[in-house]
């Protein structure tokens, strides 16, 4: 089974990323702010990440950037973010992340962008 | 007297030189210089706006004779008027017992005042004409004096305009910049509300998408049907938070635009087709012109954007069983979109209203409506390089004319 680690601060929204993975069969691991999303990649093994950027205590793009000067070798990140404007998605694209999909999900796409980018 | 004559011209001379500043004692330091030429002298200047009854006659006798001795009686009428004297240097009685010469103060021939001089001694020709030239070189100092006093004024009135200017220009620097700030404090703002707006949309349109494709189950006809109105909601209210960060975007110059290659033709039909929904609704019949069938440089997501505000404008605007005929053409090098429908129309007197931001017309229903589409719209055409233009007729129907200059590849 594929592991995911979704980090996610909003409790509810959270919950809706949990219950459509866990769905579709996926091993899901939760994050609620950066420093333990950061703690929790370290240690574990994921095959895919949902991150969100605007988390609390480290936000995804100092996450990305700490582990990135660690030359850690990351799985695919899948950015679910409500940051809707063009400065922010050319930060994610300077991660080379895999995909950015803009608050509210339309679920359906955020099925079918998880499934094409884990691997 | 000449030698004196000479002495008291350079003292004049230099006593204003020196004393420039002293603006209110100047009439005074010339007269008093001039009593101290002459022993036991009284002096005044009288200016002729204040002139009364006696210097009128000593006016018409001093146009004849250059110097002129005033008579007793003379000297008791203008001693009356004495407030009027710039100055008199000694006791009034002075006068009447010296002898008392006038002499006009005038640049060439006109007469603005009187040099009035008592001496205890005859007046002899020789002092007569010292007099006279003596009041001929006061009288041009006098004029230069207050020439030079108005061209002082002048001089302050410009510096102070030149520094009120200045002033001017600082102030709108400042508020230049504390408006700058406020604007960019503002679209922060707007791009924070509009993150803070989704968040809890995500869970709202996320589980009721959840609900409606049925992955945890079947629900009921009402439940489907609830679950569908949560849904169109979320997604009007998200529609609405879009139009305002775009207008942002757009105001604070940061709106991308990435021009490709597309098909006019198959643009136009794929915003027709996801507005289906909304016009079968109301049975309008959408027709689709296609004259012109090349390539278009343009942004497509926001050249789809401007279909679907003006067409679902049109949707909106039009009655059940209307028409909407959109047309796509080319004039010579310029690319044509025409969506024209037949529903209720906007009066001439706001057709330049509706591009303005905010805006709703009283007739129409607009609920649920930011008011800025059609900003929008105007704005995303003019990133385009293209104007829109519209021609309606209340009852009869509505025409936007959108123009693009460059567009055809």
């Amino acid at each position: 089974m594929k592991k995911i680690l979704v980090t996610e601060d909003n409790e509810l929204n959270l919950k809706l990323f949990v219950d459509i993975l866990k769905y579709q069969n996926y091993d899901v691991d939760v994050a609620t702010d950066g420093v333990i999303a950061y703690e929790k990649i370290k240690k574990n093994s994921y095959d895919l990440i949902i991150l969100d950027i605007q988390l609390p205590k480290m936000d995804g793009f100092s996450m990305l950037k700490k582990l990135q000067e660690e030359n850690f070798a990351l799985p695919p990140v899948i950015i679910a973010s409500a940051c809707v404007m063009d400065v922010d998605k050319i930060r994610a694209k300077q991660f080379n992340v895999s995909a950015y999909i803009t608050k509210p999900i339309d679920i359906n796409l955020f099925i079918k962008t998880v499934k094409q980018t884990i691997i | 007297m000449h030698s004196v004559l000479i002495r008291s011209l350079n003292l004049i001379d230099r006593y204003i030189n020196e004393t420039e500043a002293k603006d209110s004692d100047f009439y005074e330091s010339c007269l008093l210089l001039l009593s101290s030429l002459f022993d036991e002298v009284s002096v005044a200047i009288y200016f002729l706006e204040d002139c009364e009854y006696c210097l009128k006659t000593a006016l018409k006798n001093s146009k004849q004779v250059q110097g002129y001795e005033l008579s007793n009686c003379e000297i008791a009428e203008f001693l009356k008027t004495e407030k009027k004297y710039k100055i008199l240097k000694t006791k009034k009685d002075k006068f009447l017992n010296n002898n008392t010469l006038i002499t006009k103060l005038a640049i060439r021939d006109s007469v603005f005042g009187f040099l009035i001089v008592s001496i205890n001694d005859d007046f002899n020709n020789e002092t007569v004409q010292s007099l006279v030239t003596l009041s001929n070189v006061i009288s041009y100092k006098i004029k230069d004096y207050e020439l030079s006093e108005v061209f002082k004024l002048q001089l302050k009135a410009m510096q102070d305009a030149v520094l009120d200017k200045q002033k001017a220009y600082e102030i709108i620097k400042k508020q230049h910049k504390k408006l700058q700030e406020i604007d960019k404090t503002k679209n922060l703002f707007l791009a924070n509300i509009s993150h803070d707006l989704r968040t809890p949309l995500n869970a709202i349109i996320g589980f009721s998408q959840a609900l409606d494709s049925k992955i945890f189950g079947e629900l009921n006809e009402k439940q489907a049907e609830y679950i569908k109105d949560i849904q169109i909601s979320g997604l009007h209210l998200l529609g609405m938070i879009n139009e305002i960060l775009d207008i942002s975007k757009l105001e604070a110059h940061v709106m991308k635009y990435t021009p490709t290659e597309l098909s006019a033709k198959q643009v136009i039909q794929e915003a027709i087709n996801v507005l289906e929904p909304l016009y079968t609704n109301k049975d309008i019949n959408v027709k689709f012109n296609c004259e012109f069938d090349g390539l278009i440089k343009a942004d497509y997501q926001k050249f789809q954007q401007i279909l679907f505000n003006l067409l679902s404008n049109a949707i909106k605007f039009t009655h059940k069983n209307g028409k909407i005929v959109i047309t796509s053409a080319s004039d010579k090098k310029n690319y044509i979109l025409k969506i024209q429908d037949n529903g209720i129309g906007i009066e001439k007197k706001n057709h330049s209203k509706i591009f303005k931001k905010f805006v709703h017309l009283d007739n129409v229903y607009t609920k649920n409506s930011t008011g800025l589409g059609l900003t929008i719209t105007k704005e995303l055409v003019k990133l385009h390089n293209g104007k829109i233009t519209l021609e309606s007729e209340l009852n009869k129907g509505t025409t936007f004319t959108l123009e693009f200059k460059n567009l055809i590849v």
